[in-house]
Formats: C-alpha cells, structure tokens, sequence
C-alpha cells in the first residue's frame, strides 16, 4: 500500500468534511454546547419548581386539634396554616380534594402526654404526587420531630436524668471516599455513554458520505479509474471517518472537562457532586480508549456504507447497528459488571467497561492489553473487508452485489436470505417469552419443548408455507463418509479444548451467573434425572432441532445469497447471540463456525447433528458424573498423554474435514450445493 | 479489445432457472494513437459497459483489453495511469473547486507541486477554465462542469482517452466545444474512444465507428466505408439498417 496515495485521498475528503457545515456541527459546535446547555437546563427547571413550591400558602388538616408548639414551629411564615376537621375521614376527603395539602391526626391532649409518660402516635397524611404535599410532609415531621426532642428532655429533667440516659447508643457513617473518587464513580457510569455515543453518532454521517455518498454523486467511478488501490481508498476515507469521530469525542470530553473546571466556582454541593481527579496515566488511556471506539466505529460504519446501495439504505442498515453499539454502554450502568473474562473482547462492552475503570482511577494494564489488541483486530478485519467491496465492482454498478456468488446458477426453491432473518426474529421473540415461560414451569419437559415445539416444528412449518424444497433447504442429503469422520473425531475430542478454555476464563465459583447455570445443569443432568432422559434433552434435542434451524434453514439460505464465508459467519454469530448468554457468545459462535464448514463442505445436515449430539452428550456424561479430568483446572497444566491424543482426535477431523471436497463455486443449487 | 464478452448475473425476481443476462457478447476492435473511435448504439447496447471494461472498471467474463500493449486486467494501476475517463454526469466533487480537483487527481498519478500547477496552466488555457478555476463545483454551470471533468480526465496527460456519452447532458454549443476538444487532443497523439447515440457527432469527429447493438458489433469502419457497405445516403439510415438486421 502506497501511503501517499491513501494520504493524498484523506487530504480531500478532510476538505470535503471542513466545507460540509452539517457535519461540522454535529460534530465540534453540538458536543460543545450540549453539556453546558443540559446542565443549565436542569439547574434551571429544577430552581424554577423548587421556587414554586416552597412559595406557595399549603393548608393542612389537622384533627383534633393544632397543637400550639406546631404552629409556633410551622406557622405562617413557613407559608403552612391549620384548619381543624372533624375526625380522619373529612381531612382525607379534603386532601383528595386537593383542599388540604396534609392531614394530621394527633391523640387526644398531645400536649399532656407529653408530660407523662405515654408515647403518641401521630399520623401525617400526605399526597405524594404533589410536591406542595410533600414540602409539608417535610416540614411537619421536621417540626413534630423536634417537638419530640423538646418533650423528652423535659421528661429527663424531670426526672433529673442526662441527656445521654435517652442515648445509649449514636450511630455515624463516615464516607471515606474523597470527594472526586465519587465524582469519578458517578462519571464512570455515565461518561462512557456519552462519550461512545458522540464517536458513533461522528462517525455515522461521515461514513455514509464517503463511501455511499460519493457513489450517489457519481464520483466514484471516477476515483476508481485513478491510479489507486482498494486499500488505499479504504484507509484514505477510514482515516477521515476516524478522524471526525475522533473530534467528536475530543470536543465531548473538551466540553465535559470545561463542566467539571467550572464545579469550582459553583455552590460546595454541586461542587462535590461533579468533582473528578484523574490521574495522568489514566487520563492517556482514556484517550486511547476513546480512539479505539473511534477506529472501531468509523471501520464498522463505513464497511456497512460501502456495501448500502443508496445513502437511505446506508441509513437504514446503521441505525440499529449503531443502537446495537450503544447498547452495551447501558450495561456499565449496570453493579457487579467488571471487565472480566470474555467480556474483555466483546466491543463496546469491553471499551466501555475499560472507560469506567479508568475514569473511577483503576488501572489494569492486562485489561488495558485486552481491550487494545481486540479492538484493533476487529478494525483490520472490517476494513479488509470495506476494501474487498470496494475491490468488487458491484460498487460500480451499485446493485449491492458484493455478497452475492457471481456466475450463473440454477436457482432451487430454497427461502431468501431476508425471508430467513425474518423467521428468526419471530422464533427468538417466542423463544424468549414462551421458551423462558416454559423452562420455568419444568426445567426438562420446557427445554424439549422448546427444542421441538418452538424451533424444529416452526422451521419445518417456515420452509412448507414457503413451498421450499425440503431436502434443498435442510441439506437432507447422504454425506461423504470424510464428513462424517470429521463429525465423529472432532465431536468427541472438541469437548477437551472447550472445557480447558472455559475453565480458564470462567468466573469465580461465587459469581451469580455461574450459581445459577450450575443450578440448572444439576436440574438437568443430576444423578436423579435418567441418563436417557438428559441425553434427550441436552444432546439429541439441540443436536436435531438447532441444526435444523441453523444449519438448515438458516445456512442454506445464507448460502443462497452470501459468499460461503460470509454465510457460515453469520450463521456462527447468530448461533452464539440465540443462547442468550453474553458469555458464551464467542464459544459458542466458534462452534458454530466448524458445524457450518461441516455442512457447507458435505451439503448434508447430518455430520453437524452428529457433532452436535457426541458434544452435548460428552458434555452430559461429564457433568452427570463429575469426571475429575487431571489437568482440566485453571491451575493445572494439561496432561501431556491427553493434549496426544484430543490433538490426534482433533487433527483427524480437521484432515478429513479440509480434504473433503468443497461444493463447486458454481453452485449448482441454491444452497450453493448438492449432493443428490 | 479481443473478444470482449460480459454476462451479468439474473435478477432474483426473475424466478428460479432465469439465464444470465449477456451485455456484450465477443466485441472485438482496436483504436491506433491519433484515432477517435466512436462506439454508436442505441441505448442498452451495450456501449457503457464496454466503456467500463476497457477503462477496468467491470472485468470481462471473457476476452480481454490490451492497452499500450498490456492486459488492463493484469497490472490495473499501470493501465489507469495511461487511462483519462469520463462520464455524462461529470463526476466533480461539488464542495471542491475545480483547481483542487485537478491537484488531487494530479496526485494521485504521483505528479509534483510544479508539474501539476503546469499542467492546470495549460489546461485552463486549453479549456478555458480560469474564471471559475477557484469556484466550487457546486456553483458551477453544465457547460462548465464539462469543461472541468474533461479537464480532470486530461490532468495526467494519458495516451488514451476514454468518455461515455459526453455530451448527452450539454446544450449545442457546449457539445460542439468537447467535439472540438476531442480532435485536438487526437492531433496530440491520444487514442480516443467514445460512445454515443448522436449520429451527428459520430459523424462529425469519429475517425472510425463501430455499430453495436444488443451486445454485439454490427459493423466497424470510416462513416464511408458504413455507407458504401449498408448502400446508405446517411449514417443515421446505415445504422438503422444494421440495427434492424436480425
């Protein structure tokens, strides 16, 4: 790659983005006014009802009658004044009324009670929907609180007692925390929200105007005949899509940082309440961070714009990527989440996470490490990416075709790729209500249930409304006996690596999560529970009715539309979303990718059921007999005899798997395969 | 150009089984430096998208583009560095002035400083650009935009010149200045090739036309050699003759 060309190429789109007064505003003017405005804002309103309130006249009931040490204390000048009711019921009818802002109902001779020895019981009614209400509230049980006070030590003197006879012991809590750690602890939860919401909110007009947009006015054509690579025009817009991103965050924490320099000269509360030290240390990698979130919006955002016909659909594809991306900022908000385990590589999370920690002043370089190297990994893959759309000439002719297989094909009744997404979404939104539903009325009988009654029979019921071919869309179709070596070697060593990769990054034995999936697996497959019944349910359920979706439905119309790897990646990470657990993601996901090479390589359905079924059931009998694995613990190396032989297992598979050979790229089916 | 054939793939709404659609279907022809070469048809023809293959932006399905003697598809940078092309709809980045067009594209064919601001003097005198050199393309007229595209498309000085319809958004006299452009830039040496649907301008400055129509080349020759072998008065009857034939 030629710097200077991909320099030369930055240079104009900078200018382009200098004269564009939109995007210039969204950028540096709107961060900059924003904080300042929403602060003045708030303090404003929030001055302007308190004024309100506190000036105006309440009336309160008071039954059965004004104790006169009450209106000495909350009289007229507290803007309170007293009507005596008869009884409970006629003041709380008035207080519906909205008449009275309170009702007081004392004992009778509350005052001489006072002087024994009795305790009174004095009951304030109040509205809570009505701020005058509560302002009264307040200050009656202030005022009685007080009384209170009085009355007690007239009894101790009386009786010719201390004041500490009524006091034998005083609480205190002290809060060591100094003023800007807890600055930084209410910062923490909200400044990585703000801040990964400008970078993508930066990054999104940029990135639509440099790639889909200069489609859209015909200069692209033009660029493409110059003397430039793909990468180079890739890293020359990448660059400017950071770029602006990255002013954006920089005008966000500028403007941030002017609010917490002003808390100096504000009133000790607000003072104390926006008080934020940060170290220099912790200060650069904040930075780091925010340009890391920068990098990684602006690749991700501008490979989404690439591939967008028009700008509108650029628009309509980013949006929920870009709430996607703003969603796992909410987590931070969230106690007991620390950047740990697996959540070190989910982006966003990780960055947002690592942003909290940094502005609450730890500093864990290893998560550090983590973060910067995931980051920068996911930006490299999707700027190669950008670069292989820009490389294909669909970007030329703008019909989006960079996922699709070129060269002519027959085309099988198999659903489309859209179709297929659709049904997806529908089985997720039942699993999630119904599958949640059923699991917690049995744990077992609702997992099969789930498995065949809200997956396998809506898929299969999916694909005969859409009048599909059922072999071609399932991949119902002998396999070659590679495949199936793959399927029974890899299937019963995967388990090996899995386990030792879990037992590394597992949380602690104490962890909430991890309580509650030990729970439910004991539920599943505990010793009381028969051996064929939780190998029904944890391997031959998922293994039939998630390969059918998955690989199935999913994968064959994926492959109907997408390059083979795009398809079998999409199917992986959906695999790993569907589980509904953060954590297992990523593994799952990994899993998912081997079981779609397995059924993209043999065309069949079956050497993925297969894998499925020896995984989960491996795993069954492991955890029903708690199989002490030498070796398998965070703190024991593996066993040399062992790594032999998963490693022997594992090379089989992956020998039988490679040398199958791949469906012809010239797809003679929809499903890019067969195999009659 | 040998062969020259591309298939495009079926639209899925065309239902299971469609064939593929065929844009250009074996096109062969050649253009000697000096030469204007005009590609005629109607529109669908199949012009643009040999337009976009010699200039490597499409890559043909079969056959193959020779320019100064070497595959496009082979080294795709060198071939673009001999290559100036332009389109109907210009092609200028509106928030930039022509000036700075020119010095980007000047750069990325890796010209210095000096070069370049020699190479914007001469094609300013040329197209005569100086009055709105240093106003945003945005602001600028049809005619004008024209003028900065074409040159945009000359500030490498390339060997060949390649337009699509240059002309099919400009008034009579704004063509009739790029037709003239044209011949002079021929008389420098440049093989040009251009498509159009006017028979006049093909008549006017094409030193040889080639007839395409529904992807294929109908016929090729000097607009005499097109009358003599249709037995035609005009170009426009000889084209619709050829077009008409099965």
């Amino acid at each position: 790659m030629r710097i200077a060309s991909a320099y030369t190429l930055y240079k104009r789109e900078m200018l382009e983005v200098v004269r564009d007064r939109r995007t210039l505003f969204l950028m540096v003017v709107f961060p900059l006014l924003l904080y300042p405005g929403l602060f003045l804002v708030a303090s404003q309103i929030a001055m302007e009802s308190a004024h309100d309130v506190e000036s105006e006249l309440a009336l309160v009931a008071v039954t059965p009658d004004v104790p006169p040490p009450l209106i000495s204390r909350v009289g007229l000048s507290q803007k309170v004044a007293y009507d005596v009711v008869d009884g409970l019921e006629e003041g709380l009818a008035a207080l519906k009324a909205r008449n009275v802002a309170a009702v007081v109902v004392l004992p009778a001779e509350f005052e001489r009670r006072g002087e024994g020895l009795e305790t009174s019981d004095v009951v304030i009614h109040f509205d809570a929907t009505r701020e005058v209400s509560e302002r009264v509230q307040r200050q009656l049980t202030e005022a009685l609180e007080a009384i209170d006070a009085e009355m007690l030590s007239g009894r101790l003197e009386l009786r010719r007692l201390p004041a500490s006879f009524a006091n034998p012991v005083t609480i205190r809590a002290e809060n060591v925390a100094p003023p800007e750690a807890v600055g930084g602890h209410l910062f923490g939860r909200i400044a990585p929200l703000l801040i990964i919401m400008m970078i993508a909110m930066g990054a999104f007009y940029p990135a639509i105007e440099v790639t889909v947009g200069e489609k859209e006015r015909g200069t692209l054509q033009t660029l493409l005949t110059a003397p430039i690579a793909a990468l180079e025009i890739v890293t020359g817009k990448f660059l400017a899509v950071f770029t602006v991103s990255a002013i954006a965050g920089a005008a966000n924490v500028a403007s941030m940082s002017l609010l917490v320099g002003m808390a100096a000269f504000m009133p000790g509360d607000v003072a104390s309440a926006i008080s934020l030290h940060i170290a220099p240390l912790n200060g650069l990698f904040i930075l780091v961070t925010t340009a890391l979130v920068g990098l990684l919006f602006s690749a991700v955002m501008m490979t989404i714009a690439t591939f967008a016909k028009s700008s509108k659909e650029a628009q309509a594809w980013m949006t929920p990527v870009y709430l996607l991306g703003i969603l796992p900022t909410l987590v931070v908000q969230m106690p007991g989440i620390t950047l740990e385990g697996s959540f070190q590589l989910v982006p966003v999370l990780n960055h947002a996470l690592l942003l909290r920690e940094l502005i609450e002043g730890k500093l864990v370089f290893g998560n550090v490490f983590a973060v910067v190297v995931s980051s920068l990994i996911y930006t490299a893959a999707s700027l190669i990416l950008a670069a292989r759309i820009f490389e294909h000439e669909s970007t030329v002719l703008g019909d989006g075709g960079w996922f699709r297989r070129t060269g002519a094909r027959r085309v099988l009744p198999v659903p489309s790729a859209g179709d297929a997404m659709g049904f997806l979404a529908v089985v997720f939104v039942f699993l999630f209500y119904g599958g949640s539903a059923l699991q917690a009325w049995n744990l077992r009988a609702g997992v099969a249930v789930t498995q065949w009654g809200l997956i396998l029979l809506p898929s299969l019921l999916f694909l005969r409304r859409y009048g599909a071919d059922l072999r071609a869309s399932l991949g119902l179709y002998r396999p070659p006996w590679r495949s199936m070596l793959a399927a029974v070697a890899i299937g019963v060593t995967a388990w090996y690596p899995v386990l030792w990769l879990s037992a590394a990054s597992a949380p602690s034995a104490d962890d909430p999560s991890r309580r509650m999936l030990e729970e439910m697996f004991r539920a599943l497959l505990g010793t009381e529970v028969s051996l064929v019944v939780a190998l029904f349910v944890v391997a031959v359920s998922p293994a039939v009715c998630e390969e059918v979706l998955f690989r199935g439905v999913l994968l064959r119309s994926f492959l109907r539309r997408f390059h083979p790897r795009t398809a079998i990646l999409l199917t992986a990470l959906l695999f790993g979303v569907f589980h509904m657990s953060l954590e297992r993601v990523l593994p799952t996901a990994g899993l998912g990718v081997v079981l779609g090479v397995l059924a993209w390589r043999s065309g069949s359905l079956l050497p993925g059921v297969v894998f499925h079924a020896l995984h989960n059931g491996l795993s069954v009998l492991l955890a029903r007999y708690e199989v002490e694995i030498p070796g398998i613990s965070i703190a024991g190396a593996p066993v040399a005899w062992q790594v032999a032989l998963v490693a022997f297992g594992l090379g089989l598979g992956m020998w039988a798997l490679v040398t199958e050979k791949a469906p012809a790229e010239d797809g003679a089916s929809a499903g890019g395969q067969s195999r009659p | 150009m040998r062969g020259l054939r591309r298939e495009f793939e079926p639209e899925r709404r065309q239902g299971p089984g469609a064939e593929p659609f065929v844009a250009v279907d074996g096109i062969d022809f050649g253009v000697l430096q000096g030469e204007i070469y005009g590609l005629l048809g109607p529109n669908g023809a199949g012009k643009t998208t040999t337009i976009r293959m010699i200039a490597g932006l499409l890559q043909p399905t079969e056959g193959s583009v020779r320019l100064m003697g070497r595959v496009v598809t082979d080294d795709l940078l060198a071939a673009k560095r001999h290559l100036g092309y332009l389109t109907a709809d210009t092609g200028l980045y509106s928030r930039l002035t022509p000036r700075e067009i020119l010095r980007f594209f000047a750069e990325l064919h890796g010209f210095s400083r000096a070069r370049t601001d020699e190479r914007i003097e001469a094609l300013s005198a040329d197209l005569g650009l100086a009055e709105f050199l240093d106003r945003r393309a945005e602001k600028l007229s049809s005619g004008q935009k024209q003028r900065a595209a074409i040159a945009r498309a000359l500030v490498h000085d390339p060997a060949v010149l390649v337009l699509d319809e240059p002309t099919a958004a400009l008034d009579v006299l704004s063509a009739k200045f790029i037709l003239d452009l044209l011949r002079v830039e021929a008389s420098r040496g440049k093989a040009i090739i251009f498509s159009t649907h006017h028979m006049s301008e093909a008549e006017l400055v094409c030193d040889r036309i080639g007839i395409i129509h529904r992807g294929r080349m109908r016929a090729e020759g000097t607009v005499e050699e097109l009358l003599d072998a249709t037995q035609e008065t005009s170009l426009t009857r000889a084209f619709l003759r050829l077009v008409d034939a099965p």
